[in-house]
């Protein structure tokens, strides 16, 4: 970072930067004080989550007038990555690195074999995804040695429903944040695909849940230590994979589609990052010029030691087209191809303002299928339901403020 | 018990039989006890045992007790990887300041009680004891607003600062103490011209050593405990008190991590808890016997 | 120690209880006022002013992002009327205090009872009991994670003696709430001191005239015992209570109210409303704080109101 900083400076040398880390839980907080104060720092590291919260307190600048002069399109980017960078028809934040989709399988060829599946080929459709799960699936007793999928959390803040839902090829939220929509025949789909598969071929959620608590985080993870032949995870679990289990043959291959999924739309571009510039009426000219010439700098800077520099020194995929991330010293990553490939075929997902209290929900209505408290389509109404009161408590609050 | 005499034969029957099931009984409560203890001490020595185990012994069924082999590597992970040396430094820090703070306002606040008249005195009192029955829930959220307002957020100042102003606990169990103090004493400072602050500090604190000990006791595991507080107010990493590092090295609930690095680092907090405990054991329970007695 | 200054029968009101004093009551009233300025000086700042701050902040929906608005009794009634996890919350907790404070005061008096009779190593049994109550509680969640885990935890394997097969503990809604109540079983040891202190307090010579009496050992805990505990039970009893009701750290570590809300606690959930949701709900979670604070001292006012009853002070 500071290189690409030190570079910057050099080639722009009226400008200097300081760079200063902030603590992560207290990223809104600090932001919305220091623009209400009147100042906020110049360019700012964002996440995708939090566009929207910033964009209704007002406390970001719109990009567009500047990418129109400067000629940057949006299809300099990778399309799920830039569809979040946009709220309300404006564009507010330019996207770097990527890594905010959970849309990758990786899988243990060695297993795939030892079960008699083919390990070059992945499940493209739940039904296949399905048999491959049963005899890749090891029980005694009832109680799990090996799972082969777990397709009822995804263990991070994606709920695993809306991963399901989007590839199934259904929609969650409306793109302007005010209505749910997941209480639809595709989203009835992948609930009941949730809950069945984790009963009859997992052993119930409970049962999956106390297998779980055996492994841990990082290297302890379930995938390294063979406790799992599927592991559905980000572009990132990449070097995971290196650092920890370096002796795993690994297959990559894109998330199978539902019975009303679409073959193009697999992954859930659900997070993300991006570099903003925070609102200031009172800031100089050539102050909010300079900030946008850093913004320009670390996002789309394709020559010198710019965005394309920064993100191949991490050899991770960038989300600009024409960078290959995955280039480092002229020597292209063996498995980059394959994860661009799977790239391809993310979707944006929209966010809401109040995305913690419908996590919770989406989450709650989850697990009431999952218990067996409520049949799936009773979960998915009184949790769409629930959700869409939610939002227009919240809605209703804005509009009238 | 029948009065009914009987013959010395039958007597010593029933004596035998009397003291027999008196040693059954001691026995019997002997075994209580120790099977209830074991509830107790079990999981704290597998807490120490398990801190030193590697990873595969971790999930052993039936459990296994001895690490093999002994991996102190765990602790090295938890002082280094995880940043609890760090975490260790920051809660002596915090825990020290603290502690100074209680033992000076309330060694102050409960000479005032204990030795002045002044109007208002009792009622004063009473809203001192009252105020041990607020849950702290009520004022959490103003007082976290406020600091932010002023900048205290992600700072070690929340953590101290209030603890300048008095403990009700330890007000109430100080101006006991220095109630019995007699007032001849303090009456022949006063004539040979000592001013108040004199007598408090030369007269009254050097008396009050036993009480002050038990505070500090207390103190000390209040706030080296203290998980809401940090949790609350200590966002940045390098500010996290050990309490706080535990919980985040826990990670997500329902995922944990491994348990031979956790009771590692669990151990590294525990630890100085247990020793300060060895030692001044009976101020501890002098300290919680006296919380009882007030009720 | 009540302040026994001389006053006339018929006493001046006066706005000013300085002036009826002689200069040098007024010098001592000074300076008592001056050593105890540290306390009353904190009293305002961090009790007293948070404490009507919160008040006043429950009848807006304040987050902390943007100013909020005045609601009125909006959060009092959306708390009663329309919020499923405000009673869920209430329930879980409710349970947990009657589950816990049972456990504690029971447990407590039945061990105390155990080390009062003449056994030896009295100091080290203490010890052993009370070592618990001192270990952090983050720790304590750490160990007792251990402990409840489904798969290789120790409490299932104890319960494997019995015959009992391995529960799911924390994993499943139906037993979580029962492992934090064993959980809290831990805490037994400062129950207990104070237990034994209160009996060591019994003078011998009750016992020993029920002896002559002819009251068998049962007899002599049901008739002179338990009655003569009664206010150091009832203090276990308020304090326990007051304490349960906060539950908080245990569900937060180990559980975050899972699974499906069964150890969603109260503290739990105010705590989400101001700090975990976006934005963060201050306002109501200012009013939850107050509703807890009246079930609270409602709560303890009915247990010392009934303290009456069956409470025994003297002889």
């Amino acid at each position: 970072m500071e290189q690409q900083i030190a570079a910057f400076q050099a080639a722009n040398p009226w400008i200097t930067v300081n760079m200063t880390l902030q603590p992560w839980e207290q990223r809104l907080e600090t932001l919305l004080t220091s623009v209400a104060a009147g100042d906020p720092p110049h360019v700012t590291m964002l996440g995708r989550q939090d566009l929207p919260s910033f964009v209704l307190q007002n406390a970001l600048t719109p990009l567009d007038e500047f990418m129109e002069r400067d000629g940057i399109t949006p299809d300099m980017f990778l399309e799920s990555e830039w569809r979040g960078a946009q709220y309300n028809g404006q564009t507010w934040i330019l996207p770097q690195p990527t890594g905010g989709a959970l849309n990758i399988a990786w899988y243990n060829k060695t297993m795939f074999a030892e079960a008699g599946l083919d390990p070059e080929s992945f499940p493209d459709t739940w039904e296949e995804l399905w048999e491959a799960a049963q005899a890749l699936t090891i029980q005694t007793d009832g109680f799990l040695d090996r799972v082969g999928v777990n397709v009822a959390t995804t263990g991070g803040e994606t709920p695993a429903f809306i991963v399901w839902l989007n590839a199934n090829g259904g929609d969650w939220l409306s793109e302007d944040g005010r209505t749910i929509l997941f209480n639809s025949p595709q989203g009835l789909e992948a609930l009941q695909f949730m809950v069945d598969f984790t009963n009859e071929i997992n052993g119930g959620i409970e049962e999956v849940q106390s297998f779980y608590s055996q492994t841990g985080e990082w290297e302890n993870g379930p995938f390294y230590n063979n406790y799992e032949a599927i592991m559905l995870n980000g572009s990132w679990a990449l070097f995971l994979i290196q650092d920890f289990s370096p002796d795993i043959e690994f297959g990559i291959a894109p998330l199978p589609i539902g019975p009303s999924g679409n073959p193009d739309v697999r992954g859930t571009a659900w997070g993300g990052w991006g570099y903003t510039i925070p609102r200031n009426d009172d800031l100089p000219e050539a102050e909010l010029e300079a900030a946008w010439l850093l913004t320009k700098w670390l996002t789309t800077e394709i020559e010198d030691e710019g965005a394309c520099w920064f993100i191949q020194q991490q050899q991770r995929p960038s989300p600009l087209s024409e960078c290959d991330g995955y280039l480092l010293d002229g020597v292209t990553h063996p498995r980059a191809e394959e994860i661009l490939n799977v790239m391809l075929y993310d979707r944006w997902v929209p966010i809401a303002p109040i995305q913690p209290q419908l996590n919770e929900v989406i989450t709650n209505m989850t697990d009431e299928a999952m218990f067996g408290v409520k049949s799936a389509e009773q979960a998915l109404a009184d949790g769409a339901a629930a959700a869409q009161a939610l939002l227009d408590a919240f809605w209703a609050e804005q509009d009238a403020s | 018990m029948s009065a009914v005499s009987h013959s010395r034969l039958d007597l010593s029957y029933n004596d035998t039989w009397l003291r027999l099931r008196n040693k059954l009984g001691k026995a019997l409560i002997y075994l209580t006890i120790i099977s209830l203890s074991l509830i107790f001490v079990v999981p704290l020595l597998s807490m120490f045992s398990m801190s030193l185990m590697p990873r595969e012994q971790v999930g052993a069924w039936p459990p296994e007790w001895i690490p093999n082999p002994v991996q102190f590597e765990n602790y090295a992970k938890a002082l280094y990887f995880w940043n609890f040396a760090q975490s260790f430094r920051n809660t002596v820090l915090v825990t020290g300041l603290s502690m100074i703070g209680d033992l000076l306002s309330c060694t102050l606040v409960a000479y005032g009680f204990a030795r002045f008249r002044f109007p208002g005195r009792n009622a004063l009192f009473m809203v001192l004891l009252g105020t041990l029955m607020l849950p702290f829930a009520v004022t959490m959220v103003p007082l976290y607003i406020g600091y932010n307002a002023i900048g205290w957020v992600n700072t070690f100042n929340p953590l101290i600062v209030p603890h300048f102003f008095g403990n009700a606990f330890y007000i109430f169990l100080l101006r006991q103490f220095f109630m019995t103090i007699p007032e001849e004493l303090t009456d022949a400072a006063k004539i040979d011209g000592a001013g108040e602050f004199q007598i408090w500090a030369r007269i009254m604190i050097p008396l009050a050593r036993p009480a002050i000990i038990v505070v500090a006791i207390l103190s000390f595991q209040t706030h080296w405990n203290d998980f809401l507080g940090p949790l609350l107010y200590l966002k940045d990493q390098q500010l996290h008190t050990l309490a706080i590092g535990l919980y985040k090295f826990q990670g997500l609930p329902g995922q944990g991590s491994l348990y031979n690095e956790m009771m590692a680092a669990t151990v590294l907090m525990v630890l100085p808890v247990l020793v300060v405990f060895a030692i001044f054991q009976k101020q501890f329970v002098q300290g919680v016997t006296l919380s009882g007695l007030k009720g | 120690m009540s302040s026994a200054t001389v006053q006339p029968l018929v006493r001046k009101r006066t706005l000013n209880p300085f002036r009826d004093l002689s200069p040098a009551r007024r010098r001592e009233a000074l300076y008592g006022f001056l050593f105890i300025s540290p306390w009353l000086i904190g009293l305002v700042i961090f009790t007293l002013g948070p404490f009507i701050a919160s008040l006043i902040l429950s009848f807006t929906n304040y987050s902390i992002l943007q100013p909020g608005r005045w609601v009125g009794f909006d959060n009092y009634i959306r708390a009663f009327t329309n919020d499923d996890l405000f009673w869920i919350s209430l329930r879980n907790t409710v349970v947990y205090v009657v589950g816990s404070v049972t456990i504690r005061v029971i447990l407590g008096f039945v061990l105390a009872l155990l080390l009062n009779t003449k056994i030896r190593f009295l100091a080290l049994w203490r010890t052993l009991f009370y070592i618990p109550s001192i270990v952090p509680i983050v720790a304590t969640t750490i160990i007792w994670l251990y402990v409840l885990n489904p798969r290789f935890g120790l409490l299932n394997w104890f319960l494997g003696f019995f015959g009992v097969p391995r529960l799911r503990w924390l994993t499943s809604p139906d037993t979580a709430m029962l492992g934090l109540l064993v959980m809290s079983s831990w805490w037994v040891g400062t129950t207990m001191i104070i237990f034994l202190a209160g009996l060591q307090g019994i003078p011998e010579d009750y016992h020993d005239a029920a002896k002559i009496d002819g009251a068998n050992a049962w007899q002599r805990l049901l008739r002179i015992t338990i009655p003569l505990m009664t206010p150091t039970i009832f203090f276990n009893v308020i304090i326990g209570i007051i304490n349960a009701f906060q539950v908080f750290t245990q569900a937060l570590i180990m559980t975050n109210g899972g699974p499906l809300n069964a150890t969603r606690f109260y503290m739990l959930y105010l705590y989400d409303n101001a700090f975990g949701y976006l934005p963060p709900q201050m306002g109501y979670a200012s009013a939850l704080a107050w509703i807890l604070f009246v079930i609270i001292f409602v709560l303890s006012l009915v247990v010392v109101r009934s303290s009456d009853r069956w409470v025994f002070y003297g002889n």
